[in-house]
Protein backbone atom coordinates (compact mmCIF):
# COMPACT_ATOMS: atom_id res chain seq x y z
CA UNK A 1 0.00 0.00 0.00
CA UNK A 2 2.79 2.39 0.94
CA UNK A 3 4.69 1.58 -2.24
CA UNK A 4 1.54 2.18 -4.31
CA UNK A 5 1.05 5.52 -2.56
CA UNK A 6 4.58 6.53 -3.51
CA UNK A 7 4.10 5.43 -7.11
CA UNK A 8 1.05 7.73 -7.31
CA UNK A 9 3.13 10.49 -5.73
CA UNK A 10 5.75 10.18 -8.47
CA UNK A 11 3.06 10.11 -11.17
CA UNK A 12 1.35 13.25 -9.83
CA UNK A 13 4.63 15.10 -9.41
CA UNK A 14 6.53 14.13 -12.55
CA UNK A 15 3.70 14.05 -15.07
CA UNK A 16 0.71 16.18 -15.91
CA UNK A 17 -1.71 13.56 -14.61
CA UNK A 18 -5.02 15.13 -13.75
CA UNK A 19 -4.53 18.14 -16.00
CA UNK A 20 -5.88 21.22 -14.23
CA UNK A 21 -6.31 19.17 -11.05
CA UNK A 22 -2.64 18.15 -10.98
CA UNK A 23 -1.66 20.81 -8.43
CA UNK A 24 -4.53 19.72 -6.18
CA UNK A 25 -3.56 16.04 -6.52
CA UNK A 26 0.05 16.88 -5.64
CA UNK A 27 -1.08 18.82 -2.58
CA UNK A 28 -3.33 15.93 -1.58
CA UNK A 29 -0.51 13.37 -1.51
CA UNK A 30 1.74 15.94 0.17
CA UNK A 31 -0.70 16.26 3.06
CA UNK A 32 -1.73 12.58 3.11
CA UNK A 33 1.86 11.32 3.48
CA UNK A 34 2.38 12.59 7.07
CA UNK A 35 -1.16 11.46 7.93
CA UNK A 36 -0.20 7.93 6.86
CA UNK A 37 2.82 8.05 9.17
CA UNK A 38 0.66 9.34 12.00
CA UNK A 39 -1.90 6.58 11.49
CA UNK A 40 0.69 3.80 11.64
CA UNK A 41 2.41 5.43 14.61
CA UNK A 42 -0.90 5.59 16.46
CA UNK A 43 -1.59 1.92 15.67
CA UNK A 44 1.89 1.00 16.92
CA UNK A 45 1.27 2.89 20.19
CA UNK A 46 -2.05 1.11 20.59
CA UNK A 47 -0.56 -2.35 20.26
CA UNK A 48 2.57 -1.59 22.30
CA UNK A 49 1.17 0.64 24.99
CA UNK A 50 2.91 3.82 26.11
CA UNK A 51 4.19 2.97 29.60
CA UNK A 52 7.51 1.55 28.41
CA UNK A 53 10.43 3.41 26.79
CA UNK A 54 9.44 2.22 23.27
CA UNK A 55 5.91 3.47 23.88
CA UNK A 56 7.06 6.84 25.23
CA UNK A 57 9.44 7.18 22.27
CA UNK A 58 6.52 6.47 19.92
CA UNK A 59 4.47 9.18 21.66
CA UNK A 60 7.22 11.73 21.05
CA UNK A 61 7.61 10.59 17.42
CA UNK A 62 3.86 10.90 17.01
CA UNK A 63 4.08 14.45 18.35
CA UNK A 64 6.96 15.25 16.00
CA UNK A 65 5.20 13.96 12.89
CA UNK A 66 1.97 15.64 13.98
CA UNK A 67 3.87 18.96 14.03
CA UNK A 68 5.15 18.25 10.51
CA UNK A 69 1.64 17.27 9.37
CA UNK A 70 0.24 20.55 10.70
CA UNK A 71 3.13 22.39 9.07
CA UNK A 72 2.48 20.68 5.70
CA UNK A 73 -1.22 21.45 5.90
CA UNK A 74 -0.60 25.12 6.75
CA UNK A 75 2.11 25.43 4.07
CA UNK A 76 -0.24 23.98 1.46
CA UNK A 77 -3.09 26.23 2.64
CA UNK A 78 -0.96 29.38 2.37
CA UNK A 79 0.59 28.35 -0.95
CA UNK A 80 -2.31 26.75 -2.84
CA UNK A 81 -5.44 28.31 -1.30
CA UNK A 82 -4.31 31.78 -0.24
CA UNK A 83 -1.60 32.08 -2.90
CA UNK A 84 0.86 33.75 -0.51
CA UNK A 85 4.48 32.92 0.32
CA UNK A 86 4.27 30.38 3.14
CA UNK A 87 7.66 31.47 4.54
CA UNK A 88 7.94 32.66 7.23
CA UNK A 89 4.63 31.71 8.84
CA UNK A 90 3.32 29.67 11.73
CA UNK A 91 3.88 26.58 9.54
CA UNK A 92 7.61 27.00 10.12
CA UNK A 93 7.12 26.99 13.89
CA UNK A 94 5.45 23.59 13.66
CA UNK A 95 8.16 22.25 11.32
CA UNK A 96 10.93 23.31 13.70
CA UNK A 97 9.12 22.11 16.84
CA UNK A 98 9.29 18.55 15.47
CA UNK A 99 13.08 18.35 15.76
CA UNK A 100 13.35 18.54 19.58
CA UNK A 101 10.43 16.10 19.82
CA UNK A 102 12.37 13.60 17.69
CA UNK A 103 15.35 14.15 19.98
CA UNK A 104 13.30 13.51 23.14
CA UNK A 105 11.80 10.37 21.60
CA UNK A 106 15.23 9.04 20.81
CA UNK A 107 16.40 9.78 24.38
CA UNK A 108 13.67 7.40 25.57
CA UNK A 109 15.08 4.66 23.37
CA UNK A 110 18.57 5.25 24.68
CA UNK A 111 17.35 4.27 28.18
CA UNK A 112 17.09 0.63 27.09
CA UNK A 113 19.89 0.55 24.56
CA UNK A 114 23.42 -0.31 25.36
CA UNK A 115 25.12 1.97 22.90
CA UNK A 116 28.71 1.30 22.20
CA UNK A 117 30.50 2.35 19.05
CA UNK A 118 33.41 0.21 20.26
CA UNK A 119 31.41 -2.98 19.65
CA UNK A 120 30.97 -2.19 15.98
CA UNK A 121 33.13 -3.56 13.22
CA UNK A 122 36.12 -1.18 12.86
CA UNK A 123 35.91 -0.88 9.06
CA UNK A 124 32.19 -0.12 9.27
CA UNK A 125 32.89 2.39 12.03
CA UNK A 126 35.46 4.14 9.82
CA UNK A 127 33.01 4.54 6.94
CA UNK A 128 30.23 5.64 9.31
CA UNK A 129 32.53 8.32 10.75
CA UNK A 130 33.52 9.48 7.27
CA UNK A 131 29.93 9.53 6.08
CA UNK A 132 28.68 11.52 9.04
CA UNK A 133 31.56 13.97 8.90
CA UNK A 134 30.66 14.69 5.27
CA UNK A 135 26.95 14.98 6.04
CA UNK A 136 27.54 17.29 8.99
CA UNK A 137 29.85 19.53 6.96
CA UNK A 138 27.37 19.65 4.06
CA UNK A 139 24.36 20.34 6.27
CA UNK A 140 26.22 22.95 8.31
CA UNK A 141 27.35 24.76 5.18
CA UNK A 142 24.09 24.74 3.23
CA UNK A 143 21.48 24.60 6.01
CA UNK A 144 23.08 26.84 8.63
CA UNK A 145 25.88 28.97 7.18
CA UNK A 146 24.24 29.68 3.78
CA UNK A 147 20.81 30.01 5.38
CA UNK A 148 21.70 33.40 6.84
CA UNK A 149 20.80 36.29 4.54
CA UNK A 150 21.86 39.85 5.45
CA UNK A 151 18.96 41.39 3.55
CA UNK A 152 16.32 39.14 5.20
CA UNK A 153 14.32 40.17 8.27
CA UNK A 154 15.25 38.73 11.66
CA UNK A 155 12.34 36.25 11.77
CA UNK A 156 13.30 34.81 8.39
CA UNK A 157 16.88 34.29 9.48
CA UNK A 158 15.81 32.73 12.79
CA UNK A 159 13.59 30.24 11.00
CA UNK A 160 16.14 29.53 8.26
CA UNK A 161 18.92 28.82 10.75
CA UNK A 162 16.44 26.98 12.96
CA UNK A 163 15.90 24.47 10.17
CA UNK A 164 19.64 23.99 9.89
CA UNK A 165 20.01 23.43 13.62
CA UNK A 166 17.11 20.99 13.44
CA UNK A 167 18.93 19.06 10.73
CA UNK A 168 22.05 18.91 12.91
CA UNK A 169 19.83 17.37 15.63
CA UNK A 170 18.62 14.81 13.08
CA UNK A 171 22.23 14.01 12.20
CA UNK A 172 22.99 13.43 15.89
CA UNK A 173 20.02 11.10 16.25
CA UNK A 174 20.91 9.21 13.06
CA UNK A 175 24.52 8.85 14.18
CA UNK A 176 23.63 7.42 17.59
CA UNK A 177 20.96 5.26 16.01
CA UNK A 178 23.62 3.31 14.14
CA UNK A 179 24.98 1.39 17.16
CA UNK A 180 21.37 0.82 18.29
CA UNK A 181 20.45 -0.66 14.91
CA UNK A 182 23.76 -2.58 14.90
CA UNK A 183 22.97 -4.05 18.30
CA UNK A 184 19.60 -5.34 17.09
CA UNK A 185 20.86 -6.52 13.70
CA UNK A 186 20.05 -10.22 14.28
CA UNK A 187 16.58 -9.57 15.71
CA UNK A 188 13.22 -8.62 14.23
CA UNK A 189 13.34 -5.20 15.87
CA UNK A 190 16.17 -4.36 13.45
CA UNK A 191 13.67 -3.81 10.61
CA UNK A 192 11.63 -0.95 12.17
CA UNK A 193 14.80 0.78 13.35
CA UNK A 194 16.41 0.40 9.93
CA UNK A 195 13.37 2.01 8.29
CA UNK A 196 13.46 4.81 10.87
CA UNK A 197 17.16 5.44 10.20
CA UNK A 198 16.58 5.59 6.44
CA UNK A 199 13.66 7.98 7.02
CA UNK A 200 15.97 10.34 8.93
CA UNK A 201 18.60 10.22 6.18
CA UNK A 202 15.97 10.98 3.52
CA UNK A 203 14.78 13.97 5.62
CA UNK A 204 18.37 15.26 5.70
CA UNK A 205 18.81 14.80 1.95
CA UNK A 206 15.48 16.54 1.26
CA UNK A 207 16.20 19.45 3.60
CA UNK A 208 19.70 19.98 2.20
CA UNK A 209 18.46 19.72 -1.39
CA UNK A 210 15.84 22.36 -0.56
CA UNK A 211 18.46 24.59 1.06
CA UNK A 212 20.65 24.39 -2.05
CA UNK A 213 17.84 24.97 -4.58
CA UNK A 214 15.44 27.04 -2.50
CA UNK A 215 14.87 29.76 -5.09
CA UNK A 216 14.16 27.23 -7.84
CA UNK A 217 11.83 25.35 -5.46
CA UNK A 218 9.93 28.55 -4.59
CA UNK A 219 9.42 29.25 -8.31
CA UNK A 220 8.30 25.61 -8.78
CA UNK A 221 10.91 25.02 -11.46
CA UNK A 222 11.03 21.44 -12.82
CA UNK A 223 12.55 19.16 -11.50
CA UNK A 224 13.75 20.92 -8.30
CA UNK A 225 10.31 21.37 -6.79
CA UNK A 226 9.31 17.81 -7.70
CA UNK A 227 12.48 16.22 -6.34
CA UNK A 228 12.31 18.05 -2.99
CA UNK A 229 8.65 17.27 -2.37
CA UNK A 230 8.94 13.65 -3.46
CA UNK A 231 11.92 13.19 -1.12
CA UNK A 232 9.96 14.59 1.84
CA UNK A 233 7.05 12.35 0.97
CA UNK A 234 9.46 9.40 0.74
CA UNK A 235 10.68 10.13 4.28
CA UNK A 236 7.08 9.90 5.53
CA UNK A 237 6.70 6.57 3.72
CA UNK A 238 9.77 5.26 5.52
CA UNK A 239 8.50 6.53 8.88
CA UNK A 240 5.16 4.82 8.19
CA UNK A 241 7.04 1.61 7.27
CA UNK A 242 8.97 1.77 10.55
CA UNK A 243 5.80 2.07 12.64
CA UNK A 244 3.96 -0.53 10.56
CA UNK A 245 6.75 -3.11 10.89
CA UNK A 246 7.07 -2.46 14.64
CA UNK A 247 3.35 -3.06 15.04
CA UNK A 248 3.48 -6.20 12.88
CA UNK A 249 6.36 -7.55 14.98
CA UNK A 250 4.27 -7.25 18.15
CA UNK A 251 1.17 -8.66 16.42
CA UNK A 252 3.20 -11.71 15.37
CA UNK A 253 4.24 -12.32 18.98
CA UNK A 254 0.66 -11.98 20.19
CA UNK A 255 -0.64 -14.27 17.43
CA UNK A 256 1.96 -16.97 18.23
CA UNK A 257 1.14 -16.72 21.92
CA UNK A 258 -2.58 -17.14 21.29
CA UNK A 259 -1.84 -20.25 19.21
CA UNK A 260 0.29 -21.72 22.00
CA UNK A 261 -2.36 -20.98 24.61
CA UNK A 262 -5.20 -22.45 22.55
CA UNK A 263 -3.20 -25.59 21.67
CA UNK A 264 -2.62 -26.23 25.39
CA UNK A 265 -6.37 -25.97 25.93
CA UNK B 1 4.35 -4.93 35.90
CA UNK B 2 1.07 -5.81 37.58
CA UNK B 3 1.23 -9.38 38.83
CA UNK B 4 -2.00 -11.32 38.85
CA UNK B 5 -0.74 -14.92 38.89
CA UNK B 6 -0.90 -17.05 42.00
CA UNK B 7 2.82 -17.86 42.40
CA UNK B 8 5.27 -15.08 43.09
CA UNK B 9 8.41 -16.21 41.28
CA UNK B 10 10.96 -13.42 41.00
CA UNK B 11 12.03 -14.94 37.69
CA UNK B 12 8.51 -14.62 36.31
CA UNK B 13 8.24 -11.04 37.56
CA UNK B 14 11.54 -10.08 35.90
CA UNK B 15 10.61 -11.94 32.72
CA UNK B 16 7.33 -10.05 32.47
CA UNK B 17 9.11 -6.76 33.14
CA UNK B 18 11.50 -7.53 30.29
CA UNK B 19 8.64 -8.36 27.93
CA UNK B 20 6.81 -5.16 28.90
CA UNK B 21 10.02 -3.17 28.38
CA UNK B 22 10.56 -4.39 24.83
CA UNK B 23 7.11 -5.10 23.41
CA UNK B 24 4.72 -3.33 25.73
CA UNK B 25 2.22 -3.89 28.51
CA UNK B 26 -0.49 -5.40 26.31
CA UNK B 27 1.69 -8.35 25.28
CA UNK B 28 3.18 -8.65 28.75
CA UNK B 29 -0.32 -9.03 30.21
CA UNK B 30 -0.94 -11.91 27.79
CA UNK B 31 2.22 -13.56 29.07
CA UNK B 32 0.95 -13.26 32.66
CA UNK B 33 -1.75 -15.76 31.66
CA UNK B 34 0.63 -17.90 29.63
CA UNK B 35 3.17 -18.15 32.47
CA UNK B 36 0.59 -19.07 35.08
CA UNK B 37 1.70 -22.18 36.99
CA UNK B 38 4.78 -22.54 34.79
CA UNK B 39 8.20 -23.42 36.20
CA UNK B 40 11.11 -20.97 36.19
CA UNK B 41 12.89 -23.21 33.67
CA UNK B 42 9.95 -23.07 31.27
CA UNK B 43 9.67 -19.31 31.69
CA UNK B 44 13.36 -18.73 31.02
CA UNK B 45 13.33 -21.02 28.00
CA UNK B 46 10.26 -19.28 26.56
CA UNK B 47 11.74 -15.87 27.28
CA UNK B 48 15.03 -16.80 25.65
CA UNK B 49 13.22 -17.88 22.45
CA UNK B 50 11.11 -14.71 22.43
CA UNK B 51 13.93 -12.27 23.11
CA UNK B 52 16.32 -14.00 20.71
CA UNK B 53 13.82 -13.65 17.89
CA UNK B 54 13.11 -10.00 18.72
CA UNK B 55 16.52 -8.67 19.73
CA UNK B 56 19.00 -11.21 18.36
CA UNK B 57 20.78 -13.87 20.43
CA UNK B 58 23.57 -11.66 21.77
CA UNK B 59 21.34 -8.86 23.02
CA UNK B 60 18.77 -11.34 24.34
CA UNK B 61 21.46 -13.17 26.32
CA UNK B 62 22.55 -9.88 27.90
CA UNK B 63 19.00 -9.01 28.89
CA UNK B 64 18.23 -12.44 30.29
CA UNK B 65 21.46 -12.49 32.30
CA UNK B 66 19.91 -9.75 34.45
CA UNK B 67 17.11 -12.15 35.35
CA UNK B 68 19.49 -14.93 36.36
CA UNK B 69 21.14 -12.59 38.83
CA UNK B 70 17.76 -12.09 40.53
CA UNK B 71 16.87 -15.82 40.78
Amino acid sequence: MLSAFYVFTLIFYFSDFGGSYNAALRSLVYVLAPLLSLTFCFLAIRVNGYKNPHGRALLYFFGAILCWAIGEFLWTYYDLILGIDPFPTIADMFYILAYPLFFMGFMQELKISDISFAKMDKVLLFFVTLFFTLITATVFYFDVFQAYAKEAVLVENIFSIGYGVGDLIIIGIALFLIPVVWEYRHGKIFIPWAYFFVALIVVLVADTYFAVYEDLYDDKIFPYFQIADSLWILSYIFFASAFFSFREMIFDVQRDLRKKMSSKN
Amino acid sequence: MKETATNDSRVKEKALDLIALHIGDVTAQMYVTFYKKKSDEFILHSLKDLMSSLLGKEKAAKEIKKIYSHK
